[in-house]
């Protein structure tokens, strides 16, 4: 396990390295100028050039991503362009949000799809079986924006049970947080577990058909037995596997399901920095977004070892 | 064996959420992150532009921002909404022209700066000389200001370039806004205000990009706002979830689109509203190097013949806009009320105009924001009645002012202010304009201008900028289509005095809450004090002069 974590770190380097240079060059050429929104429009020329000194902005691209990167390497992802809140700060104050939001979502995917798939798999052909898929095909099908914009109708405008826009930290109230983030968290876990139902049910109908489960059944072990002793275990490797995914999935749709619920998440920050072109705010979001990824890989790859102890690194 | 938990209990656990009974507190927190309850004596103000900057010498006051700085900082002069160039008393309470190039301020005594510095014209000189030294983004609005002299502890004198009827409007925006000198060196200036403003930024409890919290200051020099109320200022950047938490009772006024407040009106929420801007078009080339068609003036005013403004008015601003021709909105300086309706809706003289010019077809194309493709649209479905094919190219909104001040488009489609002919003429039509790149020049504006622009006879001032604005509607410089509002919708049972100021946000500094919705304020009043000022005030004091104001 630790050489599998020491790999992928000696890997994470080359990759931050490459993402961080793609991005510096895709802001660069986004449409507009950091100078327009600093200024305003009343800006005269002579101001609109002396702030590009002041900025770098008149440097060689290769010029800007090297002092950016020289900073970076020694731990300093610099401050905003527009006042002197760190970028650190910035990423650390919105992380929590969107972490949230992801985790919450998938934890409602689970819930709901992992049954669903599994009751679904093991009666397939039932009527079950058949609610579980075209709910599934339609969960999917349902963008997860459109899906919070409903949820807050009933849920926050008529009835006022939840909050319709906020967030509160769980270090100040863990209800109020699980409140917060109801909402959102039902709208991103919608789709997952539409992903999930899906996924498990193929699993478990597959794990079903080999042979170990029919020896089992000839043994005369229960159908419990060799539902969740056997079958289940089996099928959970492909399950993890899309919680993997569905955990990449929701943290981009979670950039969207902020704008809905006014949550000040990774979402906001970045569509704000692209928005002002604050450069060092979005090479932040998207460096520490990569880290999560990443992060969300590494503990897809420890739990392929706990369900299945042949994957464990040797 | 382990246990499993059945499917149907995490959504109990979910719908339990949903009843502030099943809460493990019950303080008072009916929404989420947002207080409800238990702070009435707060105001909470959903706006879309989040704080950028609290340096109010480098911070750009239009079309955003100032609403924060206005919270903690007082400027030398305070902007009177119903006449800008007349502006109120502030930290200036009196002001004289000793010659057309240099005035005298009186400054209020009794100030001190949060930090316990005192204002006095030795502060007031050093934030000048900062001002001028930092040369901020609001920097040329001041730009005739050269110098200044402390006279005595309480009087300073401004030495100008050139005569300036804008400056004391300007130095009641950031650019006059005080500063401790003290704190001029402060790393985190920017974000840690150090004012005399009337509310203190606590720092401590806010979140940049989510939540600001004010709360007023007990020193404050002004009685009149011994009343106010707590401030928090809700960064909410989508206009849907600001209407959202205002209809679920989390904030009480937000800054809304037409989109919104139609809505928000039918619910019974109040909306108030001030025409600031413009919309329609600024012809860039004006002599029709890029398209030869604009060129002519006559197909310039075929685009203005050509589209029913009301009907855009109605249907895509839901009557929050009115019809007009001309950039600058009544009561304005260089509105002329004869230009109104200069342009009606006819599209048959539109299709004579262009067949004088000798166009059968005209083909154009408008670079537009994705949030304002609906209005040119419907524009553009006019346009092509006539034979005129206008084509929208749809682009990222912080390239709008690099665009305009490139070569790549005949017109920009930037919605300016419309009351401040003098910071608008040296930005888009004069020859020197950034948003003039082909270089247009038309000597008669230029030199109505510049007469206007150096002169304190306002007499002058007003004939010139209305024979000015002749030119640009007839000669079409730009095409003005409508006077559109900025909205602010409020709570108008918990919320008195909600006014929309100059650059979208509403006048946060006026608004107080109504008599029973602000108990715990109202118990903080030093009885002392209260007998100073008897009547609690239940609208906003102006702006105190010379003599304190109380209500």
């Amino acid at each position: 396990m630790l050489k599998l974590l020491a790999a992928r770190i000696v890997g994470l380097a080359p990759l931050l390295l490459i993402v961080s240079f793609l991005t510096f060059l895709m802001l660069h050429l986004v449409p507009g100028d950091i100078r327009d929104i600093i200024l305003g429009v009343d800006a005269t020329p002579e101001q609109y050039e002396e702030l590009g000194e002041k900025l770098g902005l008149d440097d060689p691209f290769v010029v800007q991503y090297g002092r950016w990167l020289f900073k970076a390497v020694q731990g300093d992802l610099g401050t905003s362009a527009y006042n002197s809140q760190t970028v650190v700060d910035a990423v650390l104050d919105t992380l929590p949000v969107t972490l949230s939001l992801t985790f919450g979502g998938m934890l409602v995917g689970i819930v709901i799809g992992v049954p669903a798939g599994v009751y679904a798999g093991l009666h397939r052909g039932g009527p079950v079986d058949r609610a579980a898929v075209l709910g599934a095909t339609i969960g999917q099908a349902l963008p997860n924006f459109w899906v919070a914009i409903i949820l807050v109708i009933p849920f926050a405008l008529w009835w006022q049970l939840l909050p319709a826009t906020g967030f509160t930290p769980p270090t100040e109230s863990v209800t109020e947080w699980l409140r917060s983030i109801a909402l959102a968290a039902v709208a991103l876990g919608t789709s997952a577990s539409a992903a999930l139902a899906r996924q498990t049910r193929g699993a478990v109908i597959d794990v079903l058909g080999t042979d170990y489960i029919r020896t089992a059944r000839a043994k005369g072990l229960s159908e419990r037995t060799v539902t969740f002793r056997h079958a289940l275990k089996n099928a959970a490797v492909p399950i993890v596997t899309t919680i993997g995914f569905q955990v990449n999935g929701l943290l981009g749709g979670a950039l969207i399901v902020e704008q809905v619920f006014g949550l000040n998440g990774f979402g906001s920050l970045a569509i704000d920095a692209v928005r002002t072109q604050n450069i060092p705010i979005m090479q932040g979001v998207v460096m520490m977004g990569t880290l999560v990824i990443v992060a969300v890989n590494i503990a897809v790859d420890i739990a392929y070892g706990y369900v299945n102890p042949r994957m464990r690194p040797a | 064996m382990r246990e499993t938990v059945p499917l149907p209990v995490p959504l109990l656990l979910l719908a339990c959420l949903s009843f502030p009974g099943c809460s493990d507190e019950h303080d008072g927190m009916a929404g989420a992150g947002l207080p409800v309850i238990e702070a009435p004596e707060t105001v909470r103000f959903g706006t879309s532009n989040p704080m950028v900057t609290f340096d109010p010498h480098l911070a750009d006051t239009g079309p955003q921002f100032s609403s924060y700085l206005t919270l903690v900082y007082d400027g030398l002069t305070a902007l009177n909404l119903e006449s800008p160039f007349e502006p109120h008393p502030a930290l200036a309470t009196s002001w004289a022209w000793r010659d057309e190039k240099t005035i005298d301020l009186t400054l209020r005594r009794g100030v001190h700066f949060i930090d316990g510095e005192r204002f006095d014209a030795h502060a007031a000189k050093a934030n000048i000389d900062r001002l001028m030294a930092l040369k901020g983004p609001r920097i040329n609005t001041v730009a005739s200001m050269y110098a200044a002299d402390v006279l005595d502890e309480y009087a300073l004198r401004l030495h100008l370039h050139h005569p300036d009827p804008t400056l004391l409007y300007n130095l009641g925006l950031s650019p006059g806004l005080m500063v401790s000198p003290a704190a001029f060196d402060n790393p985190d200036l920017d974000l840690n205000p150090v004012g005399t403003g009337p509310w203190l930024y606590d720092r401590a409890r806010s979140t940049l990009g989510e939540i600001l919290h004010f709360v007023p200051n007990p020193d404050y020099w002004d009685p009149g706002f011994r009343d106010a109320p707590a401030v928090d200022v809700h960064e909410l950047l989508n206009n849907r979830a600001r209407l959202n938490a205002l209809i679920s009772g989390q904030i009480d006024l937000a800054i809304v689109g037409p989109t919104e407040a139609a809505p928000a009106r039918d619910l019974g929420f109040a909306v108030t509203s001030r025409a600031n801007r413009w919309f329609g078009m600024t012809i860039l080339d004006r002599a029709g190097e890029l398209t030869p068609g604009m060129g002519d003036p006559r197909v310039r005013q075929a685009l203005g013949f050509a589209v029913d403004r009301q009907a855009i008015a109605d249907a895509v601003y839901f009557g929050y806009a009115r019809p007009t021709s001309q950039p600058m909105a009544p009561g304005n300086l260089g509105h002329d009320p004869e230009l109104e309706s200069f342009f009606s809706y006819d599209p048959a003289r539109a299709r004579a105009l262009l067949d004088e010019a000798g166009l059968d077809t005209f083909t154009f194309t408008v670079p537009v924001v994705a949030g304002s493709v609906p209005e040119y649209e419907a524009v553009q479905a006019y346009l092509r009645r006539v034979g005129i094919d206008m084509r929208i190219k749809v682009i990222e909104t912080g390239s709008i002012a690099a665009i305009a001040r490139s070569r790549d488009y005949p017109v920009n489609t930037i919605g300016y202010p419309n009351f401040d002919p003098d910071a608008r003429h040296p930005a888009i039509w004069s020859v020197t304009a950034g948003f003039n790149p082909f270089g247009y020049e038309d000597p008669r504006i230029e030199r109505l201008a510049t007469e206007a622009f150096q002169s304190l006879d306002e007499q002058l001032r007003a004939r010139n900028y209305r024979e000015y604005f002749n030119v640009i509607v007839k000669d079409v410089l730009t095409l003005v289509y409508l006077q559109i509002d900025d909205l602010v919708i409020y709570d108008a049972d918990k919320l008195t005095g909600v006014r929309v100021g100059r650059y979208i946000d509403p006048m946060l500094r006026e608004i107080r809450l109504k008599r029973g919705t602000n108990a715990l304020a109202a118990t903080r009043v030093d009885p002392a004090a209260a007998a100073a000022s008897p009547a609690a005030c239940a609208e906003p004091p102006a702006f105190s002069s010379g003599s304190i104001q109380t209500c």
